[in-house]
């Protein structure tokens, strides 16, 4: 029942964040020449992606659940840390169901690419695209899971996006940033036929680490 | 339990100590509340209940002592779990899930417990009068509260945890939580805890009665025993009451007022009245103490 | 019965109960051979605390005003008179029975406690006060 509880928590935002795929209707309202537009999708791409994991991973790991280490007010907390199960599980579960929301989104983002926009971008290429933002999508995903463990919502969410922006500004500054972050791995586009291996593999280490911390920090957590 | 006796002292703790910033909540605090028993667990507000109730769930750890739960320690996660299986708690404010409406929440909390009545719930479905499609954060206290005991009851809990389980309650809906829990006891025999400063409640429901104040356990044992052993002597002397009334054994508290002496006895209040003609006042009154008396004596001013 | 218990009393609510049951049995508002409400109708009913009830009941039963049968339930097993009387004579034993432990404690034979205390009943019965003993 875990999962229908998480579940409940965050089927508005993720049907939200579906609801923002519209946005790939926008460049053909401003006109724009197909090229362009592929470049447009790509960064509405990586935006949306990114938005998404960061709202996801803060309903329900926050809100009325993991509020407030500020305010100290842990409302329906108390009722599901009396229950049988561990802190392991609960944070598993609920940020399990919001990694496989932001996997759906991407998946059905980068099919209505494909069908916008299919002289940029082919079947074969999107799959690869596809799974390949799905594994470094991890890597944010997990960096604003454990923020939101002792972060309130709106804290987790700004820290989380400030992040993302100093790793961008580093990109351009170090080369071997550049090479292992996670963001190239989101937004390296089909020029290259191979999958770049360098981001993908940080993510997946990326993602570990911080997953094993935010189960650390939920086991001392003090509610 | 690995070797099938019946632990008679559900919840132990011994020598719990907890502060926040430096700042001491508990000091040595010990507990032994037995099974079947309705446990008040009084205290100020900021003298450590809610403190220790979130110590015998989990939420918070101590900085020293053990507690135990049906004879099995709380620190270590598995059996913090099989205790939490067998355990229902409900916080002071009664949160539950507002987005959830009342048939979620008992859906949801179903599979968690495998010893699960269909029939209790039922029944407490009717009994407390609860819609099944009403969101949560349109039920009012008293309604989350009787939500909360369906729950409880349902599960089949030999332990019950409740913080202030009547602030905040009508006349009426008070009455009715504690026929509800007065109905568990006897036809469970399960265990409660309640943290409560609702003195007349805890009067009504509670056999046993453990005072908290500063973070000690000034008063522990059951309610009709202290309020047989405890006893007012009213005195009143010619002149100014005799310095040595402070040497008396026994004697809890002595207030002085003019040419009276109020003390307040317990155990071998017998001896003590010989003791006290001895020491020639005009009059001796002996009177029954009530709960809150005891209360309001055992606890420090601010 | 009407049970109505002073929650708030100094006086324990065991001992409330008992004395209205007893009260009860008085005033034969219940009778010899019928039976009393469950205690967990009693628990219900007053919502209060089932184990002071079976803590009242035990206590009756000890001094026979009701008995207990296995598996069917507690009933009175006294005549109204007898169960004011049992409580009179219980409490002239708890008066008496510290007053026997000191004087055997102080030296006094059995014998002679019984030749005391004949004495000084015949002293009560005669009309003349029984002389104060030095404590």
């Amino acid at each position: 029942m875990l999962w229908y509880k998480a579940w409940l928590e965050t089927r508005w935002r993720f049907i939200f964040m579906l609801a923002t795929i519209a946005v790939m209707w926008v460049p053909d309202l401003l006109g724009l020449p197909s090229q362009r537009l592929a470049i447009a999708l790509r960064l509405a791409a990586v935006l949306q992606f990114s938005v998404t994991a960061l709202f996801l991973a803060g309903a329900g790991i926050n809100t009325q659940t993991f509020y407030a280490a500020t305010t100290g007010y842990h409302g329906s907390m108390l009722f599901t840390l009396s229950l049988p199960v561990s802190r392991r599980r609960l944070f598993l579960v609920r940020a399990g169901l919001g990694a496989l929301e932001t996997w759906v989104f991407i998946a059905v983002l980068v099919s209505v690419m494909v069908l916008r926009a299919p002289q940029a971008l082919s079947s074969a290429e999107a799959l690869r695209y596809a799974a390949r933002a799905m594994i470094c999508i991890m890597a944010v995903y997990s960096l604003s899971a454990l923020l939101a463990c002792f972060l309130d919502e709106m804290w987790q969410f700004m820290s989380s996006a400030l992040v993302l922006g100093a790793l961008a500004a580093l990109m351009s500054r170090s080369s071997l940033v550049a090479q292992f972050s996670p963001l190239r791995g989101l937004t390296v586009y089909p020029a290259h036929a191979t999958m770049p291996w360098a981001p993908v593999m940080a993510s997946i280490v990326i993602t570990v680490v911080l997953v094993c911390s935010s189960l650390l920090v939920l086991r001392r957590k003090e509610f | 339990m690995s070797d099938g006796i019946i632990n008679d002292t559900i919840i132990a703790a011994s020598n719990l100590s907890k502060s926040y910033n430096h700042k001491p909540a508990l000091r040595g605090l010990d507990l032994a509340v037995p099974r079947g028993s309705i446990c008040g667990f009084l205290g100020r507000n900021g003298a450590g209940k809610t403190t220790t109730l979130k110590l015998l769930l989990g939420m918070l750890r101590p900085d020293a002592g053990e507690i135990r739960l049906f004879g099995e320690p709380v620190d270590a996660e598995k059996s913090a779990i099989a205790a939490r299986r067998r355990t229902a708690f409900v916080s002071e404010d009664k949160e539950l899930y507002p987005f959830m409406n009342v048939g979620q929440t008992i859906r949801f909390t179903r599979p968690f417990f495998p010893a699960w009545r269909r029939d209790l719930e039922e029944k407490h479905l009717r009994l407390f009068r609860l819609p099944l499609e009403k969101p949560v954060r349109q039920l009012s206290k008293g309604m989350r509260t009787q939500l909360m005991l369906l729950l409880a009851i349902s599960r089949g809990a030999e332990l019950l945890i409740m913080d202030e389980p009547t602030s905040g309650l009508d006349p009426v809906m008070t009455e009715e939580i504690l026929q509800a829990l007065a109905d568990l006891a006897a036809t469970s025999g399960a265990t409660m805890f309640l943290a409560s400063h609702q003195l007349t409640e805890v009067e009504q429901i509670c056999d046993r009665v453990c005072l908290i104040d500063e973070g000690q356990i000034v008063i522990d044992g059951l309610l009709d025993d202290l309020k047989s052993q405890y006893r007012r002597i009213l005195l009143v002397f010619d002149g100014e009451p005799p310095a040595t009334l402070a040497d008396l054994p026994g004697v809890d508290n002595i207030r002085r007022r003019g040419r009276t002496a109020s003390l307040l006895a317990h155990e071998d209040v017998d001896a003590l009245l010989e003791r006290t003609r001895g020491l020639g006042p005009r009059s001796v009154e002996v009177r029954p103490v009530s709960l809150k008396e005891l209360f309001l004596e055992h606890v420090k001013g601010e | 019965m009407d049970l109505r218990i002073n929650f708030a009393s100094g006086v324990p609510i065991y001992v409330q109960l008992m004395e209205q049951i007893k009260h009860a049995v008085e005033t034969g508002a219940i009778r010899k051979g019928e039976q009393l409400p469950t205690i967990r109708r009693i628990a219900e009913d007053l919502a209060m605390n089932p184990n002071t009830v079976a803590r009242a009941y035990r206590e009756l039963e000890t001094e026979g005003i009701i008995e207990v049968r296995h598996g069917s339930g507690a009933y009175v097993a006294v005549l109204p008179g007898s169960a004011a009387k049992s409580a009179v004579m219980r409490r002239a034993a708890d008066v008496l029975r510290p007053a026997i432990e000191k004087a055997l404690a102080a030296g006094v034979s059995e014998p002679e406690l019984r030749r005391i205390f004949e004495s000084e009943l015949a002293r009560v019965n005669d009309g003349k006060p029984a002389t104060r003993g030095r404590t």
